[in-house]
C-alpha cells in the first residue's frame, strides 16, 4: 500500500500529539490494534525512524484511547480486525437496534431471506446497503441488486481489503467490488456514485454491535 | 480437539512415524515424524525431527528437537537444542540451551537461559534472557530483561515499556548487545552499542556506545559510557 509522503507523521510527533508512551504504542502493536503495514521504517544515519499514515493512525489512536478503559485490548483487537466477526443476531434483535433504516432492512430480508439469525456477513451487507441508500445516490431496486451481488460473491466476504463501488452512466448503474492493488479508469460520462470501504464498514459495524452489548450466537 | 478418538505415538530406540491428530507424542532415542502433528503433549528425549507443523498444549524437548514447519505451543520447555523452521507461537516458553527460530516468535512469556536466534520479529509480553539473543527483525516486548553473557547479542530494533540490558557474568571480554534503535519508557543499558536510544527515563550505563539519545524526563550517563549526542524532547 502506498502512503503519500506528505501524509506521514513521525513516531515522535505522534507521541507528542496523542500523549501516549512508547510502551503503549508497542503494546498496541503487539495486540494488533495497529496494523503492521502502518509502520513505515526509514533508515537514517541517526538510526531508524518510523513514520505512520497520519490520518489513519491519529484516528485509530483516538478510538483506542476512547475505548481502552471499558474494553480489553483483545476485544479492541477484534473490533479493528479486518476479519468479519463471529457474531449472529436475530432479525428482530437487529431491527430493534436501529442500526439500519427500515427500508434497507426490508429490502435485505426480501433478497437474503435469512433463515433464523443474521450472520455478521449478512449484517455487513445490509449495513453497506443502508449507507448506499442513505447517500441518496441509488434507488431501492439498485440496492437489491447490490445485496444480490454481495451475497453471491465469495470474494466480498473474504476479509481482503476491498471497496464496493457503484458506477453510473446515463442512469444505468453497475456494482463493482474493487480489490487493491489495481486502478480502474471510467469512460467519459460515467461517474462513481457510491464508494464504501469494506474494512471501514466492518469496523464501524463491529463498533455499533459491540458497543451496544451484543449477544453472541450460541 | 477431541482427545477420545486419538491414539498415541511412541518411538523408542529409533523409528519413524507419520503425523496426524493424536493425544501424546513421545520419542525416546532417535525419531522422525513426517507430516503435521496436532497433539496434547509432546515429549522428546534424544533426537527428534518433525517434518511439518506442530500444534500442542505441552512441548518438552530434552536433547535435540526440530520442527521444520511452524509450531503453536501452549507451554514449551527446551533442555538442549531446539529448532523451528517457521514461526513459533506460544504462551510460555522456557529455553535452557539454545533455540533457533527461522520465522517470528509470538508469546506471552519467553525465558532463555542460554541463547535464542530469531529470523524475523519477536513479540512477547515478558522477555527474560540470561545469555544471548539474536533477533533479525524487531524485538517488541512489554518488559525486557537481558543479562548479557557468553556471546554477543544483536537485535535490529527494540521497542517496549521497560527495557533493561545489563552485563551478566564477567568474562575476559564482556559480551555486548548491538542494536540499531532502542525505544521505551524506562530504559537501562550496559555494554550496549546503538545508533539511537529514545525513551522517557534513560540510564546509559558502563560500556555503552550510543549515537543519539533522546529522552523526555530523565537521563543519566555513566562517565565511562560514550554518547555522541543527547537531547531532551
Amino acid at each position: 500500500m502506498g502512503h503519500l509522503e506528505e501524509d506521514l507523521i513521525s513516531k515522535r510527533e505522534l507521541l507528542d500529539a496523542t500523549g501516549i508512551s512508547y510502551g503503549q504504542l508497542y503494546r498496541w502493536k503487539r495486540k494488533n490494534l495497529i496494523p503492521e503495514d502502518w509502520f513505515i521504517r526509514k533508515s537514517t544515519f541517526t538510526g531508524q525512524e518510523t513514520f505512520f499514515p497520519r490520518a489513519l493512525i491519529l484516528e485509530r489512536i483516538g478510538k483506542i484511547k476512547g475505548m481502552k478503559d471499558e474494553r480489553s485490548l483483545d476485544e479492541l483487537a477484534g473490533v479493528f480486525s479486518p476479519v468479519p466477526a463471529d457474531l449472529t443476531l436475530g432479525v428482530d434483535e437487529f431491527a430493534g437496534r436501529n442500526i439500519v433504516t427500515e427500508m434497507a432492512l426490508d429490502a435485505a430480508l426480501e433478497v437474503l431471506a435469512p433463515s433464523g439469525r443474521l450472520s455478521f456477513t449478512q449484517m455487513l451487507w445490509i449495513f453497506i446497503l443502508d449507507r448506499a441508500l442513505r447517500s441518496g445516490e441509488i434507488g431501492l431496486e439498485e440496492g437489491r441488486g447490490l445485496l444480490r451481488f454481495l451475497s453471491g460473491s465469495e470474494e466480498a466476504a473474504s476479509g481482503r481489503p476491498s471497496e464496493v463501488l457503484c458506477a453510473r452512466k446515463l442512469g444505468v448503474a453497475i456494482w463493482l467490488l474493487a480489490m487493491p492493488p489495481g486502478a480502474a479508469l471510467l469512460e467519459d460520462g460515467a461517474k462513481i456514485c457510491v464508494r464504501e470501504s469494506v474494512h471501514e464498514c466492518i469496523e464501524a459495524l463491529k463498533l455499533v454491535l459491540v458497543g451496544g452489548g451484543v449477544t453472541d450466537g450460541r | 480437539m477431541d482427545g477420545e478418538a486419538r491414539g498415541d505415538v511412541l518411538i523408542n530406540g529409533g523409528g519413524t512415524a507419520v503425523g496426524g491428530v493424536c493425544r501424546t507424542v513421545r520419542i525416546n532415542g532417535a525419531g522422525r515424524i513426517s507430516g503435521d502433528v496436532d497433539c496434547q503433549d509432546c515429549t522428546t528425549n534424544g533426537s527428534a525431527v518433525l517434518q511439518g507443523d506442530l500444534r500442542t498444549e505441552n512441548l518438552r524437548i530434552n536433547g535435540a528437537g526440530e520442527v521444520t514447519g511452524s509450531a503453536e505451543v501452549g507451554r514449551g520447555h527446551v533442555r538442549g537444542n531446539a529448532k523451528v523452521g517457521g514461526d513459533l507461537k506460544g504462551k510460555t516458553w522456557v529455553v535452557n540451551g539454545v533455540a533457533d527460530v527461522g520465522g517470528s516468535v509470538g508469546a506471552e512469556r519467553l525465558e532463555v537461559y542460554g541463547g535464542i536466534e530469531v529470523g524475523r520479529d519477536c513479540e512477547v509480553e515478558v522477555l527474560e534472557v540470561r545469555g544471548w539473543l539474536t533477533v533479525r527483525g524487531m524485538l517488541n516486548a512489554d518488559a525486557i530483561d537481558v543479562a548479557l553473557f557468553h556471546r554477543n547479542s544483536a537485535v535490529n530494533a527494540i521497542g517496549g515499556a521497560d527495557i533493561r540490558i545489563h552485563a551478566g557474568r564477567r568474562l575476559l571480554v564482556p559480551a555486548r548487545l548491538v542494536a540499531d534503535t532502542i525505544e521505551g519508557d524506562d530504559i537501562e543499558l550496559e555494554n550496549t552499542t546503538a545508533k539511537a536510544v529514545r525513551g522517557a527515563r534513560v540510564v546509559i550505563g558502563k560500556g555503552c556506545d550510543i549515537g543519539n539519545v533522546e529522552y523526555h524526563l530523565d537521563l543519566t550517563v555513566d562517565p565511562s559510557a560514550k554518547v555522541a549526542q543527547q537531547k531532551q524532547i
